[in-house]
């Protein structure tokens, strides 16, 4: 059998296609990867509500301190007022808007404590509570010795409330100092995770694409051997081919030399002779027959050589057969129906002549005595592929005999008499399978028999012309 | 009757078919190869020459083309190639000659296609390639 061995090499070039794709594909999945780990570090929920909470915190906590401050502050300036006031509602008021500070600076320190992160801060805070409550009793004794207008006393006092205050003002300023450092170190330790994920993920997108880039040259490198290989392969087995070709032509020609010699010797052993006729005559069919199956050996061995790539058109080659059949089929009084749709297949035209010829041949060689001879050939576009059907009402096959029908040099019994090689429906087998179709019999004895080729069309716009 | 050179290597053949031709009153000689058959046909131009294609020393067409290389006349004996090689429509292209038979052929077959050349007498009319003429020459 004949290696087609052209399409090796494609076969390796597809692989190697497919092999980039598989490249390319692993190197943008590591690469999306990698970003999508970006938006998950840069862009993960919890990340940044954690940064906002720590700037928030550090926003709140401020102010709550401030406020204190202010707060402190501005009941110290209302104590002093309160010493130079004498006016007694002058004085209630002032009082007044004293223990609305009071509550306010209470109801800051209250909201200071969730706040508090750390143990410097509990500590720095409690002290500053401390003094808070130190300089209110300061203010409550101003305030008492004011209500009395001991005046005097009261301003003696008022020093120690600046002494005190100080001690406020320090206390918030620590406080204030504090909350901003932790705020500032968290943050700094947020970006530094953020640049170490950064630098991680740059990494990994680095190796990602070094490992794509190492899979790539390798794999590459392997198809490249694989294709050279195939190539080698292909050369070598088209090589083959040539050299089989040629021994199939040396063996033709040398078994003709001798054929030629016996066809000449039995000329000459008749003519000497003429009671040598008949004898001279049995070396004549001799010489015939080793012909045709010398022929159809050559035209078996020469089938793969054709390409598949090749189309034709299976009307015109009908028609041909048919004319070509007419005399041998009108002589047996038989009739040929012949209706074949136009279409391009895959198949050169002189192989599916040689097909048809040979179905219709046996058609012909094949018929059943005393019966008028039917040979149908029909040809359709059947989706993507054509149908080519030969049929007849001749002598048909058994079911051992068709399973039999397309092995080389097969006769069927009972028609050893008939001049052929055995090698017909060999050779249209080959010819339909090296086209990339496929043939099937149907026969019935003292009925007929019914061949189906299937052909792929050349293309789905040349179905119909 | 004919003058007719069989040129053939095989020599069962060219003895049979020079009996057959003798038999059917043509003057016929014989030629192992075609070395043999050049000289020959120098010694007496034929009326056709009946050639065979593989021959050992000279072939049928390396003959044909020295034939007509020679330019004196031989250039224009018909000629008529016999062979069972299978490419032998498209050897008969490339010597230019009408006239070809493919083996196993019978007697009757080269009687009537020799007839014929002899009537028409077509000269061959080879197809040369380049440096056709400067390779045979060597």
């Amino acid at each position: 059998m004949k290696l087609s061995a052209s399409e090796l090499p494609e076969t390796g070039s597809r692989l190697l296609r497919w092999a980039f794709a598989a490249v390319i594909l692993v190197f943008v999945l590591v690469n999306c990867l990698s970003v999508a780990s970006i938006f998950v570090v840069f862009g993960e929920r919890g990340v940044q509500a954690k940064s906002r909470e720590i700037v928030e915190n550090m926003l709140t906590g401020t102010e709550l301190i401030s406020r204190i401050g202010r707060d402190v502050n501005r009941e110290r300036i209302l104590v002093d007022t309160h010493i130079f006031e004498t006016r007694p509602e002058s004085m209630t008021q002032l009082e007044a808007e004293i223990a609305e500070l009071r509550v306010d600076i209470a109801a800051a320190v209250s909201a200071y404590g969730p706040l508090i992160t750390s143990g410097l801060e509990v500590e720095t805070s409690r002290e500053l509570e401390v003094r808070v409550e130190r300089v209110e009793a300061d203010i409550d004794r101003v305030l008492a010795l004011s209500r009395r207008n001991q005046n005097n006393e009261a301003r003696g006092q008022l020093t120690l409330v600046e002494d005190d205050f100080d001690a406020v003002s320090q206390k918030v300023r620590s406080l204030a100092t504090i909350k901003r450092e932790q705020a500032l170190r968290v943050l700094g330790e947020v970006r530094t995770m953020q640049r170490s994920a950064v630098i991680l993920i740059a990494v990994l997108t680095a190796l990602g694409a070094s490992l794509s880039v190492v899979i790539a040259v390798w794999v590459t490198r392997l198809f490249t051997t694989r294709a050279s290989e195939l190539r080698k392969m292909s050369l070598l087995l088209e090589e083959r081919n040539r050299e089989l070709d040629a021994f199939a032509g040396r063996v033709a020609h040398d078994l003709r030399g001798p054929l030629t010699a016996i066809s000449f010797a039995s000329s000459a052993l008749s003519k000497r002779d003429l009671h040598e006729a008949p004898t001279a005559a049995i070396l004549q069919r001799g010489v015939g027959r080793m012909e045709s199956i010398i022929q159809d050996l050559l035209t078996l061995s020469r089938v793969g050589q054709q390409s598949a790539t090749v189309e034709c058109d299976p009307a015109p080659v009908a028609a041909a057969v048919e004319e070509d059949l007419a005399p041998r089929v009108k002589d047996g009084g038989g009739v040929v129906h012949l209706d074949v749709e136009h279409a391009h297949v895959h198949c050169s035209e002189g192989l599916l002549r040689q097909a048809l010829w040979n179905l219709a041949d046996n058609a012909v060689k094949y018929r059943r005595p005393g019966v008028q001879l039917a040979l149908d050939i029909e040809g359709r576009v059947t989706g993507h592929s054509y149908e080519l059907r030969v049929s007849d009402n001749g002598l048909g096959m058994s079911p051992e005999e068709t399973r039999q029908a397309f092995d080389p040099f097969y006769r069927a019994k009972g028609v050893s008499e008939t001049p052929g090689t055995g090698l017909g429906l060999s050779i249209v087998r080959r010819i339909v399978e090296a086209c990339g179709g496929e043939v099937a019999v149907d026969s019935h004895p003292e009925r007929g028999t019914t061949f189906d080729i299937q052909l792929p069309l050349a293309s789905p716009r040349a179905a119909k012309v | 009757m004919a003058d007719l050179l069989v040129v053939d290597d095989d020599i069962d053949v060219a003895g049979l078919m020079a009996e057959l031709l003798c038999a059917e009153g043509h003057v016929v000689r014989v030629a192992r190869n075609g070395a043999e058959g050049l000289i020959l046909v120098a010694e007496r131009h034929p009326d056709l020459v009946l050639l065979d294609v593989e021959m050992p020393v000279l072939t049928g067409p390396d003959m044909a083309y020295r034939m007509l290389l020679r330019d004196c006349g031989q250039e224009n004996i018909p000629i008529l190639l016999l062979s069972g090689i299978v490419t032998l429509p498209l050897v008969a292209a490339r010597v230019g000659t009408p006239y070809f038979l493919a083996k196993p052929y019978t007697v009757d077959a080269v009687l009537d296609l020799m007839q014929r050349a002899l009537r028409e007498r077509t000269p061959p009319s080879p197809r040369l390639e380049n440096g056709s003429h400067e390779a045979l020459r060597q």
